[in-house]
C-alpha cells in the first residue's frame, strides 16, 4: 500500500531535502517557498487521499433505495466531496487584512500577471501600519512593521502591539522612497479592556427620545469575572501547530466532534 | 419587589449535509443523532411541561440549514431507515444483555422503548420538526429566531458587504419560508459580532441578537448594568449578552454539571465495543466504526480511563439531574438577589445561551435537566423565565452601546476560524463571493437555464461559507470531509461559472447539483446584486 509507504517514510524523520525528493517522486506539485512543515502536510494529505481511494469502492455500492433509482440515470456526478485542486491564486491584484484577536492579524495577497511583470526586478515589501486616529497618507502611521515577500500569492500572520487599534497593510518596494503597489482594507483589532466614557446615552422608548447622563457603572463586581475570563487565555502564534493543539482542547459542544 | 428575568437560548445547528445518491453516508448521521438525542427529546420536554402547566419560556435559533434538512424528503426517509436499524439493534441488545448484566439489560430495554417512542413521535409529526417547534412558539413558550443563511462566519466577511448582506437576507427568507412569518431576532453564527453588523440586521427588520459577555464588557461604552440588562445599538437593535456564571455552571469541563460521575459516558459506545460481525450492519457501510447511541457506562471519574468505567444506572443519573437543577436555580436566586441590590431594584436579565446539541447528544441527561430547571424555576420567587421579545416589551429605557468584536469561540475572538489550519480557505471564498457579486449584476436579467445556474452558484457559495468547515479543520478530527466539502463547493461554483461564461450549460449536471446541494430552493441570486 502506497499510503503506508508514505507514512513509514515520514516516521523516519527525513530531512527537508529527502522530503522534497520523495514528494517529487510521487508527482506532487512543490513550491520553492515550502517549509518542512508544508512538505510533511502535503505528504500526509497524499497518504490520506490514497487511503480514501482504497475505501471508495466499498462505500459507493449503489443501494436499492427508491429515491436513488429515480435519479440514477441522469446523475453522472456523485455528491461525495472530493479533494479538488484549487488554484494557488487568481491572478488579480488583491490584498486583504483580517482580524484574528487582540494580538494578531492576517493578510493574504495576490498579483495580476501585468503587475508581476512590472515589479519582478524589485524586492517586495509587505508593510503593516498602525493607523489608529490617523488619516493615513502613506507616511504618518503610528507604527510600521515590514516583511520581505516573493511574487507568489502569499499570506502573513502579524503580531500587533495594540488591541482596539486600527491597522492597514500594503505591498510595495523601495525606490526613492516607498512605492506602493496596493493597499488593503482597514481593520480594528478587538478591544480586550473596558472602555469607560464620561457620559452614557439612554433611549426612552415610549417617547423615542435620547438622554445623556453622567456615567454610572453599577456592576463593578463584574471586574472579577472579566479578570478571570477565558478571553485571550491562550497565548502565541495562531499559525503555529502548538497553538492549534491548545486551541482544539478548548473546543467543545459540537455534535460532530 | 422586582424579579429577575431568565432567558434560556438554545442554538440548534448542523451544517447542510445531503448525499441522496448514497444509501447511507457517515456524516448524515450527525442529523440523525441530533434528532434522536436532542431535538425530539427537547420537544418531549416541552410537551410534558405544557401538560403539567409549568411556566416555561425560552428562545431557540433553528438555523436555516437545519430547517432545510428537516424538510428534506430524502433525509426524512433515511432517518426512518436509520431508526429502524437502531431499533433492530436495540432488540438484539435486549436479548443479549439478559445474560450479561442486569444494569445493561435495564438500559437496553430503556433504549428499545425510547427509540420506539422517538420514531413514533417523528412519524406523528410527519417528520416536520420545524412545525413541531413552531407549535410551542404559537403557544408563547418558545421564541424561534433565525441565523445567518449557512452559518457563515460574519466577522471575516466584513470587507465584502454584499456577502454579509446575503448571509443575513437569505437567513431571514429561509425562516419565513419554513415558519410562515418574519423572524424577530437572530443568532449570529458563532455568536460572532463586529461593529457595523447591526446595520444589516436593522435593514432586514431584525430587532435583537446575542453577544458573548466580553462583547458588552468591552463595549463602547462599558454598559451601566454589565451583561445583566439588554442594551441597544446606535441602529436601534437590542443586544443580549451571555451570563458567564450560567455558562460556567453548565458548560465548564472542570466544574460543570455534565461532568458528574453518575452521568452517561459519551465515549463508550457499543459501536466500538461489540465484535465486528455483530455490529457491522449498524455502523457505517464502509465498515468504519462509529457511535450507535447505545451506551452502557457512566463517567465514573475523570481518573478512570475508558476501559475501566462503571456501568450506568439511569435512575441514579435522574437523581443527579434533580440535584443539579435545584442547585442551578438556587444559584440563580442568589445571583438575582445580589444583582437587585446592586442595581437599586432594577430587574436583572440573565441570558444563558448554549449549543442545543449539548443537551442530549453530549450531555445525555441534558433535556431532562432543562425540564427540571423549569420545574424548579416555577417554584422560585426570585426569577421567571422569559423570551427575548417579552423582555424587550418590558423595557422603557435602554442604554445605547456599541458591542465590541467578539465570538463565543475558544479565546473569544476569531482564531478558531482563522489559524494555520484553515487560513487557506479565505482567498478562495472571497474570490468566489466577488465573482458572484459581479455576475449577479452582469446577468441581472437572466432567465431560464442561465438563471438556474446563477441560483445554483449562490447555493454553492453559501454552502462553502459554513463556519463548520473551518471549525472542523481546527479540531483536527474528520478534517478530510471538511476540507473536501470546502473544495467541492468551490469547485462546483467554478465549473458553473465557466459554463455560464462559455454559454455551454450542461443541464443534466445542473439538475444533479440542484438535487444534491438543494438548500434554499427559492433563492434568488440577485441578492448579490443589491446596493449596500
Amino acid at each position: 500500500m502506497e499510503n503506508r509507504k508514505i507514512l513509514k517514510f515520514l516516521e523516519s524523520s527525513p530531512t527537508i531535502q529527502e522530503l522534497r525528493s520523495f514528494a517529487k517522486s510521487l508527482g506532487l506539485k512543490l513550491r520553492r517557498t515550502m517549509k518542512k512543515r508544508d512538505l510533511v502536510k502535503i505528504l500526509k494529505e497524499k497518504a490520506r487521499e490514497i487511503e480514501h481511494k482504497n475505501n471508495i469502492t466499498y462505500r459507493e455500492v449503489p443501494s436499492s433505495g427508491t429515491a436513488l433509482k429515480k435519479h440514477e440515470e441522469k446523475h453522472e456526478i456523485r455528491s461525495k466531496p472530493e479533494a479538488y485542486d484549487l488554484p494557488d491564486g487568481y491572478k488579480k491584484d488583491k490584498i486583504v487584512l483580517l482580524p484574528i484577536n487582540p494580538k494578531w492579524v492576517y493578510a493574504y495577497w495576490d498579483f495580476s500577471a501585468k503587475t508581476k511583470k512590472k515589479i519582478e526586478k524589485f524586492e517586495l515589501k509587505l508593510r503593516l501600519h498602525d493607523v489608529t486616529n490617523v488619516i493615513f497618507d502613506g507616511n504618518n502611521a503610528n507604527l510600521t512593521k515590514e516583511a520581505s515577500i516573493s511574487l507568489d500569492p502569499g499570506n502573513w500572520f502579524f503580531e500587533v502591539d495594540f488591541a482596539g487599534a486600527n491597522y492597514v497593510v500594503e505591498i510595495g518596494y523601495y525606490e526613492k522612497g516607498f512605492q506602493r503597489i496596493m493597499i488593503s482594507n482597514v481593520i480594528s483589532t478587538p478591544r480586550n479592556f473596558p472602555k469607560y466614557g464620561k457620559h452614557e446615552t439612554w433611549a426612552d422608548l415610549s417617547r423615542s427620545k435620547r438622554k445623556v447622563t453622567p456615567v454610572h457603572v453599577r456592576s463593578s463586581f463584574e471586574n472579577a469575572f472579566i479578570g478571570s475570563s477565558r478571553v485571550s487565555s491562550i497565548q502565541g502564534n495562531p499559525s503555529s501547530e502548538e497553538y492549534l493543539k491548545i486551541l482544539s482542547k478548548h473546543l467543545s459542544g459540537r455534535l460532530f466532534l | 419587589m422586582n424579579k429577575g428575568k431568565f432567558i434560556l437560548m438554545l442554538h440548534a445547528h448542523l451544517p447542510f449535509i445531503n448525499h441522496p445518491d448514497f444509501p447511507q453516508f457517515m456524516e448524515e448521521r450527525w442529523l440523525f443523532e441530533g434528532i434522536t438525542e436532542t431535538y425530539i427529546p427537547l420537544l418531549k420536554v416541552f410537551e410534558r411541561l405544557e401538560k403539567d402547566g409549568i411556566n416555561f419560556k425560552l428562545a431557540m435559533s433553528i438555523t436555516p440549514p437545519l430547517m432545510e434538512m428537516f424538510a428534506n424528503k430524502d433525509l426524512k426517509r433515511k432517518y426512518e431507515g436509520y431508526m429502524n436499524k437502531l431499533i433492530e439493534l436495540a432488540d438484539k441488545e435486549v436479548e443479549r444483555t439478559k445474560n450479561e448484566n442486569a444494569l445493561k439489560h435495564k438500559m437496553a430495554k430503556y433504549y428499545r422503548e425510547d427509540y420506539g417512542n422517538i420514531l413514533e413521535y417523528f412519524n406523528a409529526v410527519d417528520g416536520d420538526l420545524t412545525k413541531a417547534f413552531a407549535y410551542f412558539q404559537s403557544k408563547g413558550n418558545l421564541q424561534i429566531i433565525t441565523c445567518n443563511a449557512t452559518h457563515g462566519f460574519l466577522p471575516l466577511m466584513m470587507h465584502i458587504p454584499q456577502n454579509v448582506n446575503a448571509q443575513i437576507e437569505v437567513g431571514v427568507n429561509a425562516y419565513e419560508k419554513h415558519v410562515g412569518q418574519k423572524p424577530d431576532g437572530i443568532w449570529l453564527a458563532e455568536c460572532g459580532y463586529e461593529p457595523g453588523l447591526d446595520k444589516y440586521l436593522k435593514r432586514h427588520g431584525l430587532s435583537f441578537f446575542f453577544v458573548d459577555s466580553h462583547g458588552l464588557w468591552f463595549g463602547d461604552p462599558a454598559p451601566a448594568y454589565g451583561v445583566y440588562r439588554p442594551v441597544m445599538t446606535e441602529e436601534g437593535v437590542f443586544v443580549f449578552a451571555r451570563d458567564p456564571e450560567s455558562s460556567q455552571q453548565i458548560w465548564s469541563a472542570d466544574v460543570g454539571y455534565p461532568g458528574d460521575s453518575r452521568y452517561r459516558e459519551f465515549y463508550r459506545d457499543i459501536g466500538f465495543d461489540r465484535e465486528e460481525d455483530y455490529i457491522k450492519p449498524y455502523i457505517d457501510g464502509s465498515g468504519e466504526r462509529c457511535n450507535t447511541g447505545i451506551k452502557y457506562h457512566k463517567i465514573t471519574s475523570k481518573e478512570n480511563d475508558l476501559n475501566s468505567k462503571d456501568l450506568y444506572d439511569i435512575d441514579e443519573a435522574h437523581e443527579a439531574v434533580k440535584e443539579h437543577a435545584r442547585d442551578f436555580i438556587n444559584k440563580k436566586r442568589d445571583q438575582v438577589t445580589k444583582l437587585l441590590k446592586e442595581f437599586d431594584g432594577v430587574s436583572p436579565v440573565i441570558t444563558a445561551p448554549f449549543d442545543a446539541e449539548l443537551f442530549g447528544h453530549w450531555w445525555y441527561e441534558g433535556p431532562l435537566f432543562i425540564e427540571q430547571m423549569f420545574r424548579e424555576m416555577n417554584e422560585a420567587e426570585e426569577l421567571n423565565p422569559y423570551t427575548p421579545r417579552e423582555v424587550i416589551d418590558t423595557i422603557d429605557s435602554v442604554q445605547i452601546v456599541t458591542p465590541a468584536s467578539s465570538t463565543w469561540g475558544a479565546n473569544g475572538y476569531n482564531e478558531v476560524w482563522l489559524n494555520g489550519s484553515n487560513e487557506w480557505i479565505y482567498r478562495h471564498l472571497d474570490n468566489a463571493a466577488e465573482n458572484m457579486i459581479n455576475l449577479a449584476s452582469k446577468h441581472y436579467q437572466a432567465k431560464g437555464l442561465q438563471e438556474r445556474v446563477l441560483n445554483q452558484m449562490a447555493r454553492e457559495l453559501l454552502l462553502a461559507q459554513s463556519s463548520d468547515w473551518a471549525f472542523i479543520m481546527t479540531t483536527g478530527t474528520t478534517v478530510e470531509y471538511a476540507v473536501n466539502k470546502t473544495k467541492t463547493h468551490l469547485n462546483r461554483f467554478r465549473e458553473l461559472k465557466k459554463e455560464l461564461e462559455n454559454d455551454n450549460i450542461d443541464e443534466n449536471k445542473l439538475k444533479t447539483l440542484e438535487w444534491i446541494d438543494s438548500i434554499f430552493d427559492d433563492i434568488d441570486f440577485r441578492v448579490y446584486a443589491k446596493e449596500i
